[in-house]
């Protein structure tokens, strides 16, 4: 009997404790981005890929809509997904717009480029647009409804 | 010889106690974090100790987010992955005790992040079914190799629900139910819960507002903790 009521005591303090570190922990816009990953994984289609990008500029737009610094890895990640597609000038801006915001990145970025120039036999440079121009515009931005809680909603 | 099981029952529930109850502050438990301040860390592929082989795959995306919650530079681990995978590394456990320099050499990162999927199954009674979903984060320098930090967090879901009830008819309703919830389980909403569990022992990085302002929080001391 004892033992069972400390153990929801135990049980009681970790949902505490957990849920109070949850709320003070939204510095950053994450969107759906562990869930479009997850869906990447589960069901590895160009659709899933494409919607997983999509939330990807969708972070960052967001983000910026809410003066919040868009979060580490996501200017990276779509610029690692340009360089893999042979388009370095996009994935060089995108890998600065990293390295402005997280000077940390700036080693593996300049690392992943340099070892991309090798293996594609440096690819000619065509102009890019700027990152800003790459992203989704703001009002083709739905609100999405879908969001629960623990999945990085910003509320002020 | 009565006297055994008593005595043994006291001896776990002590064990609990122990295990949970007691508390250290973040600078008591991880000191090597304030004095080597790592700022960036990079994940590596996880350890897989449960019996579910596609495990890895889906606790890998759910480990991500709440690191960069935490407020570290995380390299992204879709890129770090991919040029580990092409370097033949595609589990944790192969550099578990290798030095970790190259990690700052190549990506930059100051500490390595490894995760142990301890538990990831579903038990299946007669009435009830349970999912647990165990996880344990360690967080390595990749300049000293010296253990930084490390926590680990358990989520165990009661998956059959609804009230029991004495009519035999309910518990064949509601053993099929709990087959049929069980089929549908989805690991990864808990294993979310599990990392979050986990990574709010984590001293925080240097882009979390309360960052170098947490020594003095205080956590529960964990088994593993103990031992050293």
């Amino acid at each position: 009997m004892s033992k069972l009521k400390l153990f929801s005591a135990i049980i009681l303090l970790m949902v505490l404790a957990c849920g109070g570190c949850a709320n003070q922990n939204r510095h950053y816009y994450m969107g759906e981005y562990s869930s479009t990953l997850y869906a990447c994984r589960k069901n590895p289609t160009p659709e899933e890929q494409a919607k997983h990008v999509q939330e990807l500029q969708n972070i960052i737009a967001k983000s910026e809509q809410r003066n919040l610094r868009v979060p580490p890895g996501i200017y990276a990640e779509l610029g690692y997904i340009h360089l893999k597609a042979g388009e370095m000038a996009e994935a060089r801006n995108y890998f600065e717009a990293e390295n402005r915001l997280y000077p940390e990145s700036k080693v593996f970025t300049t690392n992943l480029l340099a070892w991309a120039e090798d293996t594609l036999g440096k690819p000619k440079e065509k102009e890019a647009p700027a990152v800003k121009g790459v992203i989704t515009p703001v009002d083709a931005i739905v609100e999405n409804p879908g969001l629960r809680a623990g999945e990085g909603v910003v509320y002020e | 010889m009565n006297r055994w099981p008593n005595i043994l029952v006291m001896f776990i529930a002590l064990a609990i106690l122990g295990g949970c109850a007691r508390q250290a502050t973040k600078a008591e438990l991880f000191p090597l974090m304030y004095e080597q301040k790592p700022r960036s860390i990079v994940i590596l592929p996880p350890i897989n100790e449960s019996t579910a082989a596609d495990a890895p795959t889906y606790y890998s995306t759910t480990v991500q987010e709440p690191l960069v919650y935490t407020g570290f530079y995380v390299l992204p681990y879709e890129i770090s992955t991919d040029i580990l995978h092409n370097e033949g590394i595609t589990d944790g456990e192969q550099l578990y005790d290798m030095p970790l320099n190259m990690f700052k050499e190549y990506f930059g990162a100051d500490a390595v992040l490894f995760t142990r999927i301890k538990k990831w199954d579903t038990a299946y009674l007669v009435i009830a079914s349970t999912l647990t979903v165990e996880v344990e984060c360690e967080l390595k320098s990749s300049i000293s190799g010296e253990k930084l930090w490390n926590y680990s967090g358990t989520v165990v879901i009661d998956l059959s629900g609804g009230s029991y009830g004495g009519d035999p008819l309910s518990l064949i309703v509601k053993v099929v139910a709990t087959a049929v919830s069980t089929a549908v389980a989805d690991y990864v909403p808990y294993a979310r819960q599990a990392n979050y569990m986990a990574l709010s022992a984590m001293p925080y990085g240097p882009y979390h507002p309360k960052y170098e302002k947490d020594a003095g929080e205080k956590i529960f001391i964990q088994d593993s903790h103990k031992k050293k």
